[in-house]
Order: structure tokens, then sequence, then C-alpha cells
């Protein structure tokens, strides 16, 4: 809404271009959508995207990068800069509770995460909350909330369950979160989801709590993603006909690592659309890359591993028309590296969040 | 039909190997113990479709058929306890009788392979025995679909529940502000007993009962079971008490089994008396069980000299086998000790019309022995589940 506003608006500005326009060019533009560009031009107006080709463009300023450009990182969890504000553990579901008001813009936490190219983050519900509420989509680098209540969280693992609160138990989960769906009233976030307006995304991580996962979705006609399903090589056809994506949680332990690594080729091999985590509370910023790396190291092809990231995360969080792909349109959220993107030997050389420059290693003397 | 059965024994028997879906077999035994008293003599098992289709005594083996010293029914654990855990139970309420064991079930755990592969076909799964009543159990096959819906035997229901000291074993009461609902009642046997009491007692005369309530009722109308995890004599007495008590009142008559009865022998009149089932725990190394309940392998001698029904059980951790071994070793003989694992179980939950023997139109459930079942140097060596191999003999 707020970019068409935009791109409507650039008319006006006559036929020079607006002062805030300029073009980047490189080497290798990585589309995000597994296309690269070869010795290309990305021009950026407005914040926006406005084109991208092997033309230089006119009256624009061209700043020459040595390196690749990419889609600016999606991560699917990131709960940094919240502390432990996106879970009211007075009660097991918030439904309509709007995380984006756990989102701290200016909570220093962010700043590593942008400087290893994660751009856009979707901040959901704690782990404990049952429906703890609706995830907000935000721009850590530039302090923004893209999207407010763009996904529906669910807590369906051991997690939510309580030790000495109710429910202590599966049946006592799926009995509350029924009662929840069925008292929703029109127009809620559980109604919406319902109608499968608004994703949902599912936490369960044992193949038996994804199974169910699965079941509940099929029941109540939710689409969206599984977060979690370490294992989900053992059910790649149960997820393939459920139409729902995956969201693998990045993790150090080498045990569940190797699982996660197993699972994303399968379901690449299948088709079914994954992504990762970042969480760098705990992995550290680099996280997701390792995660990525890790997938890659196994076998996944660098596209894929890239479309995890960027394309295809954008896609489950619901925010493919404006993010996750460098294209016409799209919010000019990208990343300089001195290589391949998804390559670990790669640095990000500079950051640019809606067009600007947010994170430079020259300026910071990092990487150097 | 019966012809076309003949022919496509005959086809398998002619060489032409196993059909692509993998449940169609021919098994030859020497021996075949049914489970209800009969014994077939070298004897052709036809399996099609899932199904025991023919049992032909007194003929060879085929060229293709899978051979075995003895065959029998799959065993059928009727207290495996393969729930997951505390997950299981709802502990925000004591009694929760619409708490099904379905969701605290987890099919991908390795504990039922481990069934299956030592013969267990069919497993009896309760809600974990934190709860005075803890809701519905269910009888899942050990192997096969990936779904609860396609592993369930549609059986008679049992509303799930212990008297003893587990229900009580979390709670406590608050110092200062209570902080969980385990600063409640109750904290002792007679609260336990008490929270059964009353429950039974409010359904009965409730004038709208609720969803619950109507659960308790058909158990006082005896349409629902009652299996009762009771481990020592007080506990059993508690059981079978209020069994009478409900009877007294005019509630009706509950069709009550004991699980977990290790102290049952002491005290059979009550049971007579009651027309009680019973579960036996396994044997316990060392005589006490939970709850210091004392047991022998003489248990099951005691329970069969008064007539009691009663099945064994190896509580998920136990190789029922050879409890059924160690029973006979407590002077039951080997057919009483089978039907303590496949039939009695099988009538006990209600699922004696698909499992618990082997006879024409049963789910194929059968167990290969290598020699005759029960003995220390017996095992099964296969297994086959809905016609499917869980163990393959070959």
């Amino acid at each position: 809404m707020l970019i068409s506003c935009l791109i409507a608006a650039a008319p006006l500005l006559g036929a020079t271009a607006a002062d805030d326009a300029f073009a980047l060019r490189a080497s290798h533009v990585h589309v995000g959508n597994g296309q690269v560009v070869l010795d290309a031009f990305v021009v950026v107006e407005d914040g926006v995207v406005k084109s991208v080709s092997n033309n230089a463009p006119r009256g624009v300023r061209v700043v020459e990068v040595d390196g690749h450009i990419a889609p600016g990182f999606i991560s699917l969890r990131e709960t940094l800069g919240a502390g432990s504000e996106n879970a009211e553990r007075t009660r097991k579901s918030t439904p309509t509770a709007d995380l984006s008001f756990a989102f701290d813009p200016t909570s220093p936490n962010w700043k590593g995460l942008v400087s290893e190219g994660v751009t856009t983050v979707l901040l959901p519900a704690g782990n404990s909350q049952i429906a703890g509420g609706q995830a907000a989509i935000v721009s850590p680098a530039a302090g923004e909330v893209l999207k407010r209540n763009a996904v529906v969280t669910l807590g369906l693992s051991r997690a939510a369950l309580g030790s000495s609160t109710a429910p202590t138990s599966f049946a006592g989960l799926y009995a509350h979160l029924g009662e929840q769906f069925a008292a929703a009233p029109e127009g809620s976030p559980l109604a919406e989801a319902k109608a499968g307006k608004v994703p949902v995304m599912m936490r369960a991580v044992t193949r038996s709590e994804v199974h169910r996962a699965l079941e509940f979705a099929a029941a109540y006609g939710l689409k969206g993603a599984v977060i979690g399903a370490p294992e989900a090589d053992d059910l790649v056809d149960e997820l393939k006909a459920s139409g729902l994506a995956v969201v693998f949680e990045s993790k150090a332990a080498p045990a569940s690592s190797k699982d996660v690594v197993k699972s994303a080729l399968a379901l690449s091999k299948a088709e079914v659309p994954f992504a990762f985590t970042s969480d760098a509370g705990s992995q550290g910023p680099l996280g997701m890359r390792m995660q990525a790396a890790a997938c890659m190291r196994a076998g996944l092809d660098a596209g894929a591993a890239l479309r995890a990231m960027t394309a295809d995360a954008a896609r489950i969080a619901g925010v493919d028309a404006t993010h996750g792909t460098i294209a016409t349109g799209r919010a000019a959220d990208l990343v300089v590296w001195s290589g391949p993107p998804t390559d670990l030997t790669s640095r990000v050389h500079s950051v640019y969040a809606g067009g600007h420059l947010v994170h430079s290693a020259h300026a910071h003397g990092a990487h150097q | 039909m019966f012809t076309s059965l003949i022919l496509s024994a005959a086809a398998a028997a002619s060489g032409s190997s196993v059909p692509a879906d993998g449940t169609s077999w021919t098994i030859h035994a020497d021996k075949v113990y049914t489970s209800t008293g009969k014994v077939h003599e070298s004897a052709l098992i036809v399996v099609d479709g899932g199904k025991i289709r023919a049992i032909t005594p007194g003929v060879e083996a085929t060229r293709d058929a899978l051979k075995a010293a003895v065959v029998t029914a799959g065993m059928i654990d009727a207290s495996a306890r393969l729930n997951s855990g505390t997950a299981s139970v709802e502990q925000s309420s004591e009694v929760t009788p619409l708490i099904s064991a379905e969701f605290g079930v987890d099919l991908f755990s390795p504990g039922w392979g481990r069934l299956a592969r030592t013969g267990i076909t069919s497993a009896f799964i309760t809600p974990l025995n934190q709860n005075c009543i803890g809701g519905m159990g269910m009888v899942l096959k050990t192997a096969g679909d990936r779904s609860v819906k396609g592993r369930t035997v549609e059986g008679a229901p049992m509303i799930c529940g212990a008297i003893g000291s587990q229900p009580s074993q979390r709670n406590s009461s608050a110092f200062g502000r209570p902080t969980s609902f385990f600063n409640r009642r109750p904290t002792t046997r007679m609260g336990v007993e008490w929270e059964w009491r009353k429950s039974f007692f409010e359904a009965a005369q409730a004038k709208e009962p609720d969803a619950s309530q109507k659960v308790l009722l058909d158990a006082l109308a005896g349409k629902v079971g009652v299996f009762v995890q009771a481990w020592a004599t007080q506990d059993i007495r508690t059981a079978v008490f209020l069994k009478e008590e409900m009877a007294r009142e005019g509630f009706g008559e509950m069709r009550l089994v004991i699980d977990a009865g290790a102290e049952a022998w002491r005290e059979p009149a009550m049971l007579v008396r009651t027309n009680t089932a019973v579960i036996l725990p396994p044997v316990p190394a060392q005589g006490r069980t939970t709850d210091g309940a004392l047991m022998s392998v003489e248990c099951a001698r005691v329970l069969r000299d008064n007539g009691i029904s009663f099945a064994l059980s190896g509580h998920g951790g136990s190789r029922l086998d050879l409890q059924a071994g160690l029973a006979m070793r407590g002077g039951i003989t080997r057919e009483e000790a089978l039907r303590a694992v496949t039939l009695t179980p099988a009538q006990l939950l209600g699922v004696d019309g698909r499992v618990g023997s082997v006879e024409a139109g049963k789910d194929a459930d059968l167990i290969l022995w290598n020699g005759e079942p029960f003995e220390a140097t017996t095992r099964p060596v296969g297994v086959l589940v809905g016609g499917h191999l869980a163990l393959d003999p070959r």
C-alpha cells in the first residue's frame, strides 16, 4: 500500500530522477528467485527497486560495488529485540496480541544481525504460548514495523504445555485451541486464519507433534507453515499433501542440525517450500547462514539455499509482494557481498534497507 | 468366493511370489494354537488383505510358505503404557473423562517397533496415571498405518484412572498463597477415593449432566468400562467397594477392570463377588512392586483357581512372552498363559471380534515361534500385524 503510493508519486517528480535515486552496479545480482543477472545495474528510487538491467541508467548516480548483490535475508523467527516481551505468560492464549508492540526498534542487538545481511525479521509469540498472538514483520535496520498482524502464531509443541498451569496435556491443548477457534468472532485473527486469509505458523517439533499439527490445520483449513519439524524428511508426503511450508529452527547442536540438513534436502527434492530462523539470541548473528551452508554442504544447491533465506521466506511470511527478491517495485533491501551470498567466506560490504545505507563494513571498520 | 480363495492359495503355492501390497502370505506351522482351545497340527494358514482367510490342518508346507514351529495369535498388551508421559494427562483437573488417550500417543516412538518385534500386535493405551479419572483409553495396532485413526481397533469404550499413591503424588498444600493447581486435594488416598465417589455421585444426581458426567453415567450403566490402576490390596478394595456402593445406591453396575492388580491374589473373594477382571503387571524381580504391593509368579494361578478373568501385561518395558512364561512357572498351563495374553485381553477390551485368536476372518496378527511359546529358549521369529511383516522370519 505504502509502496504503491510511492510509485504513483514518482512521476510527479518530473523527468529528472529524484535526489535520492541511485544505482548499484555489480558483477552479480542475485534476484532471490534463483536467477542471477551478470554485470547489472540495480536502480533504486524512493526506497524501492526501480529496475534491474544490464543497461546503465541515465541521470542517476551509479555506485560501483565490488561483489555480489543479494536481497536482504529474511529470518522467520527472531526475538532478539523483544526480550521476553513476546509471551504473555499469565495466560496460554492471547490470539489478538499484536507482536509489533514487543518490537524494540532501538535495541542494540539488531546491529549484529543487520551486519550479517538480515534485513527483515518475523517476530512471533514465544514458544510457551498456544495462541500467543499475531506475529509482526519488522525491519531491524530501519527500526520500522513493516507489517502488523502478519501471521497467527500457534504453539503446538510440548513447550506450550504447562507443568503447573492448564493445559498439561496435548489433549487439553487441542481442546483449548478448538475452543479458541470456535469462539473466534468474525474478523478476529483466528477467524481470519480459519478463512485462509492470514497464514499461521504452527510450532511443532517431534514427528508426532507435526503430524497432529497437520491434522489440525487440515480440519480448520489453515494455511501457512510448520515451524520446527527437524525430522520433516520422514513426513515429506504428509507435508506435501498439506500445502504447508516448513520453517527450520537454526540450531548449532550437531544432532538436530543434522536432522535439519537431511530434511531440507528432502523438502527441496519434493518442492515443499522451506525457510530458516536466525535465533541470533542463541545462535549468534551468523546462525541462519551457517544452517543454510550446512545444508549446502550436504548437497542443497546454492540457489535453493538463497531462496530459503529470501524469496521463499517472504512468501511464507506473506510479504513476497514487497520483499524477498530484487525486482521492480520491491523494497530496496539490498546486501552487497564480497562474493556469493551463501558462501561462508563471503563478507558483507554494505547493507541497504528501504534504499538507505544502514551498514557499511568500511564505516565500521569491521571484517577488513 | 471360496473357490477363488483356494485358487489364490494354489497360486501362492505354485511359486508365484508375494503380491505387491505385502499382506498376502501362506504360513505353515507344525502347530497352531488358536487361543480358543483348539490346536491344529501341520497347518497351512492363508493370509490375504490383512485377514486370516483359511486354516487347513494336516497338510505339507508349500514351497513359498513362511515356516514356523508354532503359530499363535499376536499378543495384546492390555497395559502397554506407551503414552507420552505427562503430556498424555490433563492435570488441571483430577477428573477428566473427556480426555482421549489419542492425543497422548506418539506413533513415532521407537517403543512401538519394539512391541511389534516381540510379538505384541495390539496395545491398550491410557492417559498417564496422574489423575483420578484420566480419560478414555484406546486399542492401537503396534505397526502399520501412520495415523492414530488407521491404527485404532474399535473396542469397548473404557475410562481409565488410578487409585493409589499416583493421583495425589504431585499435589501439596499451599504455603502462603497457592501458586499452582497442585496446591489442592487430593494429597492422600482418602482424597483420591473422595474424588472418585464425588464424581459418580454428582453425575448420578445431576439434573442436567454435562458431557463429562454423561461419560460417567455410561460407566455406571456398564456401557463404558472402568479401568482402574490399583496395585495394592487397599486400593483394589477401594475400587471394588466403589463399584458395590454405586450398585447399592441404585446408580448402576460398573464394568470394573483392575489394572496392575499386583495384590489381587490376596483377597480374590471380593473380585469373584463383583465379577471384576484383573490385568496383572509384570512380575517384579524382588517381590515388591509399586505402592509396596507384593506379587509373585503364582498370582496368575491364584486368579485362575478362583475363576477370575485375568490378562498379563508388560507395561511397555517387559517382554510379554516372558511374563506368560513366568505365569506358567507359577502353575498355569501354556494354553491358559496364551489366553491371558491374547483372547482374554481382547475380550476385556471389546476387540475380540477382530483380534485375539487364530480364526478365519480375524485380523492377520500372528506370531511365528521357533518352538513351544513362552519357553525360555523360544522367541518370536516372525510377526505379522494386519498381514504386514513386522518381523520377517525369512
